[in-house]
C-alpha cells in the first residue's frame, strides 16, 4: 500500500533543486504543497490531466514534482509560456535521465492547447502561479481554463495573492477551497483551489484527516508526564514481581 | 522516489547489498530515527533531535531529522505527518516503510535517503545531547573513522542506571558486545560494508554486527569520551527480549567472524582509539 509524506512526494524536487539553482525561482514550492498536489492526484475519483502552468514560476520545481509522481496522473502537459524559453526547460530532460526517471517526457516546448490536450475523460488540473500579476488579470487568465472543461479546477499557488483571487472568484460562483483554512498544520500551504463542482475540497479534506490524531501538540507535554507517571509505576511493578 | 520505488528498494535492500544505493553526499548530519510503534515516546526524541539540528546550524553544520517508520500500526503514522507539517523547515523528515521489516532494512533504507554523509542513529525512546553531538561530528570529521560512539547515560524510572559503553575498542568485541547502536556513522563506508544485516540470527543485535563487520574489514571505530545522550530502559524493550536472544547471536557472531579463535591475536586498525577533537589521540 503506497504511503506517501511530505518528505516522499517532495523528495523529487529536492534532487532536482540540488542539482542546479543559478537562478532563484519566482516562487519556491514548498513540500506540503508537494505533498497536497501529489495526494490530490491520488486520491481524485478519476486520474486528472494536470496542465502546469506554474512550471516557470517554480523553476521547473511543479514539473519535476509532477514527473517524480507520473503514476498518479493520467497525462501531464507542461507547456511553453514564456519568450524567451527559460533555462530549465533546456535542462530538464538532463536532469530528469540524472535524477533516474525513465518516463515519457511531456512536450516542453509547446504552448497551451486545450483543445487538443483535454480529455472529455479526464478533469484537468490548471496548476497556476500568478505572481505579481493583477487580480483582473489573474482571473482572465484562469476563467477560460474553468470553462473548458465542467471538471477543470484550477490550482492556484501563491502565499500573497490568494484572498484577493479567491474572493473574486467566489463572487463568480466558484467554489473556493482555501488550503490554509482546511486543517490547522496547512497553515503554511500556499495552495488554493478553485473549482466547478466540490470533488477537489472533498478530496482536500480527506487528505486532512491524514493528519487529525489524538495527541494535541498543546497539550502534549501533559501528555507526556502522565505517560511518564504511569510508565514508572508499570516499572516498579515489574521490577517487584521480579 | 516513488512509493512503488520506496516498496522495490526496500525489497532488494532486504536481500542485497548497500553499496550501490548510496552516492557521495555532502557534509553534514543527518539524525535517522527508526520507529515501530513508539507514538508516545517519540515526541521525546525527535524534540532532542530538532534541538540537536540547531546546534548543528550554529555550527554551520547542515542537518535534518529522518524518522523512517517501519510500518507501525499505532498512532506514529499521523503524529509524524503532523511533525512534517509543523516541522519540515526546520529539517523534519518522514519515511513510513509499506511494510515490516524490522530495524535493519528500516536503518538500511534511511542510510539510503539521508541527504547528508554522516549519520547520527538515535532510537525512538532515547535521546540525543544537542550539545554534545557537534563533538561527536568533529570527530568523525578528524579521525575519517566509518564510526564514532561515546558513553551513554541509561535510565530506568528517571534514574540513572549506569553509564555505558565506556571503553575503546578491544578483542573483547568479539565475545560480547558494549557500544550501543546510538552512534555516528560515516554512511557512505557503512554502506561499502553492506550496512546493517537483515538476519533473524543477529536480531535485535544488528547493531553488533555491524561493528564486528566495521571491525574485521579494517575500518576505524573511534571512542570519544563524552555523553552522546540519554538511553531510556523502558518496560518490553526489544533489547530486554533480545537478552533471551544472545546465544543465537553470539553462535552466529562467533562462526561468522571467530570461528578459528584468531581474532583474539590478531591485531585491528582499530584498537583502542580514543580520540577527543581538543586533545587528539591519547
Amino acid at each position: 500500500m503506497p504511503i506517501t509524506t511530505l518528505f516522499t512526494a517532495h523528495h523529487p524536487v529536492e534532487k532536482y533543486l540540488r542539482l542546479d539553482h543559478a537562478t532563484p525561482p519566482d516562487l519556491a514550492l514548498r513540500a506540503l504543497d508537494s505533498f497536497l498536489l501529489r495526494q490530490l492526484a491520488r486520491f481524485f475519483p478519476v486520474p486528472i490531466t494536470l496542465f502546469d502552468l506554474a512550471a516557470d514560476a517554480t523553476g521547473g520545481a511543479s514539473a519535476m514534482l509532477a514527473v517524480g509522481h507520473y503514476d498518479v496522473f493520467h497525462r501531464i502537459h507542461i507547456p511553453a509560456q514564456r519568450e524567451p524559453t527559460p533555462a530549465w526547460r533546456t535542462t530538464f530532460p538532463d536532469a530528469l535521465a540524472l535524477l533516474g526517471y525513465n518516463v515519457a517526457l511531456p512536450d516542453l516546448d509547446t504552448p497551451l492547447d486545450l483543445e487538443n490536450d483535454l480529455s472529455p475523460l479526464s478533469p484537468p488540473m490548471f496548476l497556476f502561479a500568478p505572481g505579481d500579476t493583477s487580480t483582473a488579470d489573474v482571473v482572465a487568465a484562469v476563467e477560460p481554463l474553468l470553462v473548458a472543461h465542467p471538471r477543470a479546477f484550477v490550482g492556484l499557488l501563491s502565499g500573497t495573492r490568494r484572498l484577493a483571487v479567491a474572493a473574486s472568484f467566489t463572487d463568480a460562483g466558484y467554489i473556493v477551497t482555501d488550503t490554509r483554512e482546511t486543517h490547522a498544520l496547512f497553515k503554511q500551504s500556499d495552495l488554493t483551489l478553485i473549482a466547478n463542482e466540490t470533488t477537489p475540497g472533498d478530496v482536500l479534506r480527506r487528505i486532512s484527516y491524514l493528519f487529525d490524531g489524538n495527541l494535541n501538540h498543546v497539550s502534549l507535554p501533559e501528555s507526556i508526564n502522565v505517560l511518564r507517571e504511569k510508565l514508572d509505576e508499570k516499572t516498579a511493578r515489574e521490577e517487584e514481581s521480579q | 522516489m516513488r512509493q512503488e520505488d520506496i516498496g522495490r528498494t526496500v525489497d532488494r535492500m532486504a536481500q542485497a547489498s548497500l553499496t550501490e544505493e548510496v552516492r557521495g553526499a555532502p557534509l553534514g548530519v543527518t539524525i535517522i530515527i527508526p520507529n515501530w510503534n513508539h507514538e508516545y515516546v517519540l515526541p521525546r526524541s525527535v524534540i532532542t533531535a530538532l534541538r540537536t539540528v540547531k546546534v548543528f546550524a550554529e555550527h554551520d553544520v547542515p542537518a535534518e531529522v529522518l524518522v523512517v517508520d517501519d510500518s507501525s500500526r499505532d498512532g506514529s503514522i499521523t503524529l509524524l505527518r503532523q511533525l512534517e507539517a509543523l516541522y519540515y523547515e526546520d529539517g523534519f523528515r518522514a519515511i513510513i516503510l509499506p511494510k515490516n521489516q524490522g530495524p535493519a532494512v528500516a536503518r538500511n533504507y534511511a542510510i539510503t535517503q539521508a541527504t547528508y554523509r554522516y549519520t547520527l542513529m538515535l532510537d525512538a525512546d532515547n535521546e540525543v545531547f544537542p550539545e554534545t553531538a557537534h563533538i561527536f561530528y568533529r570527530t568523525i570529521r578528524e579521525t575519517e573513522a566509518a564510526m564514532v560512539y561515546g558513553p551513554l547515560c541509561f535510565l530506568r524510572n528517571g534514574e540513572v542506571q549506569e553509564i555505558y559503553g565506556y571503553q575503546s575498542i578491544d578483542n573483547r568485541l568479539f565475545i560480547r558486545n558494549y557500544i550501543d547502536a546510538f552512534t555516528l556513522l560515516d554512511r557512505q563506508q557503512v554502506a561499502d560494508v553492506h550496512g546493517y544485516l537483515n538476519n533473524i540470527n543477529v536480531y535485535a543485535r544488528e547493531d553488533w554486527e555491524l561493528i564486528l563487520r566495521l571491525t574485521v574489514t579494517g575500518r576505524r571505530i573511534v571512542f570519544l569520551p563524552v555523553i552522546l545522550g540519554l538511553y531510556h530502559m523502558l518496560p518490553d524493550s526489544m533489547i530486554l527480549g533480545a537478552d533471551a536472544e544472545d546465544n543465537v547471536s553470539n553462535n552466529y557472531a562467533n562462526r561468522v567472524y571467530n570461528q578459528l579463535g584468531f581474532r583474539g591475536d590478531q591485531p585491528i586498525n582499530t584498537q583502542y582509539l580514543r580520540y577527543h577533537p581538543d586533545i587528539g589521540y591519547f
